[in-house]
């Protein structure tokens, strides 16, 4: 079963609500607006899509000039590509040259750390792998961004001390955030209170994935004044609903801006990947009218 | 890493694939791909310029081939 996935009878069931704060976050959050503002970051999970031509990006554009036409509309982009090899360091540096081309400067790649680490190693004795797949994204230069680490869905709270020696060897100057799947992480509150202390003590961040089936995950923890969002609409019929779950978040972070939140990282999916550009366009029109984010509007080709 | 299912829409038919991830100490991660229990190729992903790519030694249509990879990535993320 597809991770958080709701059959679509059961979606307009599901209660979408954002829960109240969590006991971090008023610990995170200093009660005043962040004197250099807050940055917004919003992008999709996958830049190479044959079936966007025509309507994203330009007709006959040719397979290899897809990031570049992607990077000429999206400011972000998760870079899933990371999770199943750890890339050459020529493919990074294509990739960045590719980015070169389209002229945005403030485009960002949020590279998903390799599952050799997450879900092979389950983070024991990977010194070695962080250390290449760090020096492989360092070649993505100013457009490298934050990486997240996605752990596996039977990794439970029982591995915390494996967490802990992996954060502690983490190396310092590489921004991290981290989304943990297994309920027991969230369901114990002394699991969930050590979970997030670590989170705080480290500066690494917490990733919510926002997922229909799977409500326990929208945690409302900041460990730190940054937020990761992945979120994942179902599209089709669904999408007011969709864009109404987009709105209260757009409420929320509004009050975390006004207690300093500093940096909102928004990833958009759906559950058919395909049409997830559809969801890009609400969300950065939205986030530029109610949040003055400043982001390039996500347009189709008309 | 334990077998999963993914849904695909294969000729206008939605079907249900089992897929079985194979080793684990490749960097190459492949998959062994069941339709009905009948085995219908390895795939695996690679990172070429246009990101995730993805390959099969075996003969799957083009089309298919991305849609299972899409299947699998979409099970993953």
């Amino acid at each position: 079963m597809e991770f958080g996935r709701a059959e679509p009878s059961a979606i307009r069931l599901i209660d979408f609500s954002l829960p109240a704060n969590g006991r971090i976050t008023s610990r995170t959050l200093p009660g005043d607006p962040s004197p250099s503002g807050c940055q917004f970051h919003v992008g999709l999970a996958k830049w190479g899509r044959k079936e966007w031509v025509g309507d994203f990006y330009p007709p006959n554009t040719r397979e290899r000039d897809f990031l570049t036409e992607y990077a000429k509309r999206v400011d972000s982009i998760e870079l899933n590509a990371a999770f199943y090899s750890i890339p050459e360091p020529r493919s990074v540096r294509r990739w960045k040259e590719q980015v070169d081309g389209s002229g945005n400067k403030n485009f960002l790649f949020f590279p998903k750390v390799s599952r050799s680490i997450s879900h092979i190693h389950r983070l024991k004795d990977c010194g070695l792998l962080v250390k290449q797949f760090l020096e492989a994204m360092s070649e993505l230069k100013e457009y490298q961004g934050p990486s997240f680490l996605q752990l596996s869905e039977n990794f439970s709270s029982e591995n915390y001390e494996r967490l802990v020696t992996f954060l502690q060897a983490w190396p310092l100057g590489h921004k991290l955030f981290l989304e943990v799947r297994h309920a027991s992480w969230y369901s114990d509150e002394i699991e969930r209170g050590r979970l997030f202390d670590l989170l705080a003590k480290h500066e690494v961040g917490s990733v919510m994935s926002d997922a229909s089936a799977r409500r326990d995950c929208v945690h409302m923890e900041l460990p730190t004044p940054e937020l990761f969002i992945r979120f994942i609409g179902n599209g089709g019929h669904h999408a007011n609903s969709d864009f109404a779950r987009v709105d209260e978040w757009i409420d929320r972070i509004l009050i975390w801006v006004e207690k300093g939140l500093e940096q909102v990282n928004f990833f958009c999916h759906q559950h058919d990947e395909v049409a997830s550009h559809e969801l890009g366009i609400y969300v950065t029109e939205q986030f530029n009218k109610r949040l003055d984010a400043g982001l390039r509007e996500i347009s189709l080709i008309r | 890493m334990e077998p999963f299912q993914v849904t695909v829409t294969l000729e206008g038919a939605v079907e249900t694939l089992r897929v079985e991830p194979q080793s684990e100490d490749r960097e190459k991660h492949e998959y062994k791909i069941y339709q009905d229990g009948e085995f219908l190729g390895t795939v695996w992903p690679d990172c070429l310029d246009h990101g995730v790519c993805w390959f099969s030694s075996d003969e799957i249509a083009e089309d298919t081939l991305l849609k299972i990879g899409d299947a699998i990535e979409k099970y993953e993320s």
